[in-house]
């Protein structure tokens, strides 16, 4: 930044405001530096990639359960570990993937980091708060981590009574780490919406906010009002363990079925505190790749709310076998159908918004349209377990593993590398190799579909979930399957190879590199510390996807760009004059 | 799902994605489940092939205007209200399909059924108890009236397509009415632990005059059918291995001197056991017996982690078991 080279030195607690944020930051101690000023930062694009980084190392924790797992199942019997070890396979899976991974992943990691720069925010609206949370996250990783290391536990990630009261794993340190893991939660959503509500530039209206910036605050609402419930269900269980109230356990006189309600009170609500994310990053790849005005803006921004709101009132469907009235099942079921409805208004509005668009293939475009197609597999089979009939006889076999992999994985996941993709350049100011992107898209999608897909089958068939041996009847799915999960595990390698590549050695990206709208990309790439330059503040006058409004010299920034080869583009960042918008 | 018709490596000649069905409600379970399939598939191809045209069609060319939509909203709430009418219709469909297998036919045959870890124990209207294995009258209701000893487990047959959860402190019910002789099985869909997966049972369905026949006799060594006559100690051992299997004592009694949630029973005969009550003791007949039936009097030292269950099975097969442990060296 030549602005920066002609300044004096920056004093210590006040640090160079056109600096890259990689490069200075402020802190809760002045003046900090190197690794403790990683550690101490305000800034929120730090923290989150410090969430980034930890939900990264969960995801390859989890994926290596994931693949012990499958590789169990390659044969009936023992293949590689006992009864028991398989069980806390699966369930260290499960909690990893669940509490650890995908939770934080796209609001705490992506949100933190993209969620200000969006909303021409200086910063989240409280920095400190900001910075406990990813603490509080921390500390109850290392409760679960704790856990993990003495044995881990065996009871499947949702701990139902009285197995869990009795099961002699390490279930305490387990629940108290998911408990606490809930605060960070609960205080994330908690400054999120105060950021919204709040910290929006000069121009910026609830209409021109981005569909991300929406998903964020539906999510954030469902955190703060789902993740207590979770908090008191999972004390309860632990007085249950350590003190022997009798709340869940029948022998002490408690009732199991009720601890199953209230885990899926939090769940439920849970399962779209995962989903609604991937959905507002999938909006964003859609608006820039097909470089239009999204279709349906005001009915993808609602469908997420309307996603928060009912998804308070379907938990019951987990529970149409566990024993609750025909007609308490009657009403579960009806509500849980009309869940179908925000997912369908999201796909058809994202199709219709590709109808005459300018449609760029570029990697992160690609894990956008899988997620379209992996989404809609996942909600149509959502059908099948909506439906009562068809539900008592799906209910807990592989269908249901199935079908929430092709929800989280083919959704959540798909939406969270390819958001990865999209803004890796701006957060770390570097390009990666297309071509590596490619294959690994290719890898990861035949080989997840590979994976999941012979599940349902296996499902249908009658194989229940959470089994370590089988009926020899079903071998040849499970070992398609296991061989699908090598692909998906190489996949992801591939681009995990690709990521470090570009962190070492890859081009520094220019400011616009894929010709976004959106007002992230309007300030230079990597932001500086307060995101806007001192000056450049952006006052909007065009919403996010307004490309019919933005100027040349707003999209044109990037390159690569086949609508306009062999235009000569600068490689560095200059602060020009349309950013910020404020012409 | 969508690969289904291509993957059929079944040796069971299961036709397409559902298991052969064995009792009256199924067919219409399967009719909601190939309805929603077909309707699933139908939006799954119309989404994915219009999304795939549009990028093929649209893909991005040099001088591409940048335009606005125009305004689709219209459309928008055609396809918002649009999909509530298949809602309300798939709605119906399931729902009845669920009500017809939640009603049980006129006066069914009660059948208790108790959930261990890791075994299922049918007793019949005679008293008659049997683990590992449900006989099932043909073309007759049938109510399994279930509890639970320990923790959640959940009895399924996908042949009937039913399921019902089994929890512990209170009944749960099943009903069903079997239509095609054959066999099924029941399978533990609640997960309870170690040997969840192995808490199977065989479902045999046969036709009422054989159900009757076996509720007389009751279990007898297929080898010796003659309870009266004198019996071989190998054909005796024989039977005693199947009961050995059926009773699901192999989920906790390795045979091959592995490790296992009770003690292995290779070279078990004539042992010498050091008790957890401080005190020893040979394995002869009475111990073998006696840890059938009150598995609690004397424990093994080391082995307080799995509980053993009692089991209430006949003195003839406990002498089999008995025998057939002896020939395990
Ligand atoms: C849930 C697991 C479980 C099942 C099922 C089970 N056992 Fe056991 N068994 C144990 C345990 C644990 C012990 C050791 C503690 C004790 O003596 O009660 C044991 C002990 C025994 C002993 C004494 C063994 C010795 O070495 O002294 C015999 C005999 C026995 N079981 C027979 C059986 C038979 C026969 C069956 C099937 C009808 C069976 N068990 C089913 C768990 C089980
Ligand atoms: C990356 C590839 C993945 C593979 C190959 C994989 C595979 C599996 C397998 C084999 C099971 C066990 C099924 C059973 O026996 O019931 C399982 C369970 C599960 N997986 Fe994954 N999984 C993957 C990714 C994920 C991700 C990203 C999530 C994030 C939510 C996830 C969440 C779960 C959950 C919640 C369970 C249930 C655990 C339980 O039963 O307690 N998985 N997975
Ligand atoms: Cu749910
Ligand atoms: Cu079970």
């Amino acid at each position: 930044m030549t602005a920066a080279a002609t300044h004096a030195p920056a004093h210590d607690d006040h640090p160079d405001p056109t600096e890259s944020y990689l490069k200075v930051t402020h802190s809760v101690i002045p003046g900090a530096k190197g690794l403790l000023g990683w550690l101490t930062t305000l800034d929120h694009k730090r923290i989150g990639v410090m969430y980034l980084i930890s939900v990264l190392t969960a995801f390859l924790i989890g994926g290596v359960f994931a693949l012990l797992v499958r590789l169990e199942l390659m044969s009936p019997g023992k293949t590689i570990m006992d009864a028991d070890t398989y069980n806390h396979m699966f369930t260290l899976h499960g909690v990893v993937m669940v509490f650890l991974f995908i939770i934080p992943s796209i609001p705490a990691a992506m949100g933190n980091i993209i969620l200000p720069i969006q909303l021409g925010a200086k910063d989240v609206a409280f920095p400190r708060l900001n910075l406990m949370s990813f603490y509080i996250y921390a500390f109850g990783a290392c409760f679960a981590l704790y856990s993990m290391i003495n044995g881990g536990v065996d009871t499947g990630w949702t701990f139902y009574t009285p197995y869990s009261t009795r099961s002699n794993s390490f279930v305490i340190p387990m629940i108290l780490g998911a408990f606490i893991m809930g605060f960070s939660s609960i205080l994330t959503g908690v400054n999120f919406i105060a950021t919204i509500h709040k910290m929006r530039a000069p121009g910026l209206t609830w209409g021109r906010l981005s569909l991300f910036s929406w998903a964020l605050y539906a999510t954030s609402v469902m955190q703060v009002l789902a993740t207590p419930v979770l908090a008191i269900t999972l004390l309860l269980l632990t007085m249950e363990r350590a003190f022997g109230m009798g709340i869940f356990d029948p022998k002490l006189g408690g009732d199991p079925v009720l601890f199953q309600h209230f885990f899926w009170f939090y769940s439920h609500p849970a399962v779209y505190i995962m989903i609604v994310p991937g959905m507002g990053v999938v909006s964003e790849l859609i608006g820039t790749f097909a470089r239009r005005q999204l279709v349906g803006y005001w009915f993808i921004a609602m469908s997420s709310i309307g996603l928060a709101l009912v998804g308070f009132l379907v938990w019951g469907h987990h529970l149409f076998v566990s024993g609750m009235s025909e007609y308490a099942a009657a009403i579960f079921s009806a509500l849980t159908f009309l869940v179908a409805i925000p997912s369908g208004v999201k796909i058809f509005n994202w199709v219709a918004t590709l109808h005459k668009a300018s449609i760029s293939l570029q990697t992160p475009m690609l894990w956008a349209l899988a997620f379209i197609f992996e989404f809609t597999i996942g909600g149509l089979t959502g059908l099948f377990l909506g439906m009562l009939a068809t539900d008592v006889h799906l209910h807990d076999t592989y269908f249901v593993v199935a079908h929430f992999h092709y929800v989280m994985v083919g959704g959540t996941v798909m939406g969270f590398v390819g958001g990865l993709h999209y803004w890796w350049p701006k957060i770390t100011g570097k390009m990666y190799s297309e071509k590596m992107g490619v294959v690994g898209f290719i890898l990861v999608t035949f080989g997840f579909n590979l994976t999941f897909m012979t599940q349902f089958v296996l499902g249908s068939r009658g194989m229940p979930r959470r089994y370590y041996d089988y009926l020899p009847q079903f071998q040849e799915l499970h070992q398609i399957s296991t061989i699908g999960s090598w692909i998906l595990g190489f996949g992801f390698l591939v681009l995990g190879v690709m990521f470090v590549r570009s962190l070492l050695g890859g081009k520094p990206s220019p400011r616009n590199p894929w010709g976004s709208a959106a007002l992230e990309w309007m300030t230079p790439t990597p932001p500086p510390i307060f995101n806007f330059l001192p000056g450049k503040e952006p006052v909007l006058t065009r919403g996010q996807y307004d490309y019919h409004l933005a100027t040349d010299d707003e999209l044109y920034d990037g390159y690569d760009d086949p609508m306009f080869p062999g235009r000569e583009h600068d490689t560095r960042n200059k602060a020009k004059p349309s950013e910020g918008k404020a012409h | 799902m969508m690969l289904g018709s291509f993957f059929d490596p079944s040796p069971m000649k299961w036709d397409g994605q559902m298991p052969e069905s064995m009792a009256v409600g199924a067919d219409h379970v399967d009719w909601v489940y190939y309805a929603i399939y077909y309707f699933s598939l139908f939006f799954q191809v119309v989404i994915t092939g219009l999304m795939f045209y549009f990028v093929w069609k649209y893909k991005r060319r040099k001088g591409d205007k940048l335009e606005t939509p125009p305004d689709l909203t219209r459309i928008e709430i055609l396809w918002t209200v649009l999909p509530l009418f298949f809602i309300v219709i798939l709605f119906h469909v399931g729902f009845k399909g669920y009500v017809k297998n939640a009603i049980a036919g006129d006066n069914p045959l009660e059948i208790r059924v108790r959930g261990k870890q890791w075994l299922w124990e049918f007793e019949y209207p005679n008293g008659m108890k049997e683990i590992g294995k449900l006989m099932i009258p043909v073309g007759r209701p049938v109510k399994m009236v279930m509890s639970s000893d320990d923790v959640i487990h959940s009895f399924f047959i996908p042949e009937f397509r039913v399921k019902k959860d089994v929890v512990p402190g209170m009944y749960s019910n099943v009903v069903f009415e079997a239509n095609k002789v054959g066999s099924a099985h029941v399978f533990c869909t609640e997960y309870c632990g170690t040997s969840h997966s192995g808490m199977l049972a065989d479902v045999k369905v046969v036709p009422v005059q054989e159900f009757d026949d076996y509720m007389k006799a009751g279990p007898s060594n297929p080898n010796c059918p003659d309870p009266n006559a004198a019996c071989p100690a190998d054909m005796k051992a024989k039977w005693g291995e199947a009961l050995f299997v059926q009773n699901a004592c192999v989920t906790c009694h390795s045979r091959d001197g592995s490790a296992s949630p009770g003690p292995t029973f290779k070279g078990v005969w004539g042992r010498h056991e050091a008790l957890q009550s401080g005190e020893a003791i040979d394995v002869d007949e009475n111990y073998v017996k006696e840890s059938i039936r009150k598995p609690q009097a004397k424990i093994v030292k080391g082995f307080t982690n799995a509980v053993m269950p009692a089991f209430t099975i006949s003195d003839r097969q406990i002498d089999a078991i008995t025998e057939y442990l002896k020939t395990i060296k």
